[in-house]
């Protein structure tokens, strides 16, 4: 499975979306993504692409498209592979 | 964006005094308190009626542009030893998305407004979330456990080390533009 199909995976998986409403999704856009969901979220993209937020990342990580580019900017992850 | 304000329960509506003890009766809410009894309307009445004259803690209703959307607590407030034990839910289902920045201003009236050096906490193991944010976000230490909860400790230099860029985030990304209390 590549990144790209790992990080959507865990938004399917923690919010229980079809992977075609994910896309654009933003924090508390939808009733699914509250808190207690955005911590489990953090942890299961975490565990699947092998990296750990910093404190700071996980306050930022405010919709889909944004924690693309925090995990491709500041950890490294490769999503065209 | 949103304004923040609590509301000590000292001074609730009879409605909104009601609209806490719905919360708190809610299996959602009960299942997580150290007190896990369904509370009856004559004993939530007594309870917030004996607030008034008390200084070892403090109940607030908390609002988002004048919505009731949760509850804040500050429990074993002592002065001496400047330490308190926050506690706070979210009772608004459509509002759970706000834990953010509640945990923040939990932090920052007992740090800033009640002068806080120690923040201390338990927290229950059926409850990752709730440690995480407190772990991982505003730096919480691991104190101790038992065989149901977590032990956990927020120390006022790492607050103050914090707090701004915390801030920063909560503002930004929860459209947040001010806090108030009564």
């Amino acid at each position: 499975m590549s990144n790209s199909e790992k990080y959507l995976q865990a938004f399917v998986t923690v919010l229980g979306i079809p992977a075609e409403d994910v896309p654009g999704l933003t924090y508390h856009c939808v009733p699914e993504w509250d808190s207690a969901r955005h911590m489990e979220l953090v942890a299961v993209i975490e565990e699947a692409l092998g990296i750990m937020f910093e404190p700071d990342d996980i306050l930022d990580f405010s919709g889909f498209e944004k924690g693309r580019e925090l995990l491709s900017a500041r950890y490294g992850v490769d999503f065209s592979k | 964006m949103a304004k923040l304000s609590f509301k000590n329960f000292t001074l609730l509506t009879s409605a909104e005094r009601d609209l806490v003890l719905e919360w708190r009766n809610a299996d959602r809410i009960r299942c997580r308190m150290t007190n896990s009894h369904r509370i009856a309307p004559e004993e939530h009445e007594r309870f917030v009626a004996s607030l008034a004259g008390r200084s070892d803690c403090s109940y607030f209703l908390f609002l988002v542009d004048e919505v009731p959307v949760g509850v804040l607590d500050f429990l074993r407030i002592d002065s001496r030893e400047k330490t308190c034990e926050p506690g706070l839910y979210i009772g608004d289902e459509r509002y759970l998305g706000m834990g953010f920045p509640l945990y923040f201003c939990a932090f920052a009236h007992a740090f800033d407004d009640m002068g806080c050096e120690l923040l201390c906490g338990s927290v229950r193991k059926d409850n990752p979330v709730s440690y995480g944010i407190g772990k991982r976000i505003f730096g919480g230490l691991d104190t101790g456990e038992t065989e149901t909860e977590r032990r956990i400790e927020f120390r006022r230099s790492d607050w103050l080390r914090r707090k701004k860029e915390l801030w920063a985030r909560i503002k930004d990304n929860f459209k947040v533009e001010g806090i108030t209390w009564s």
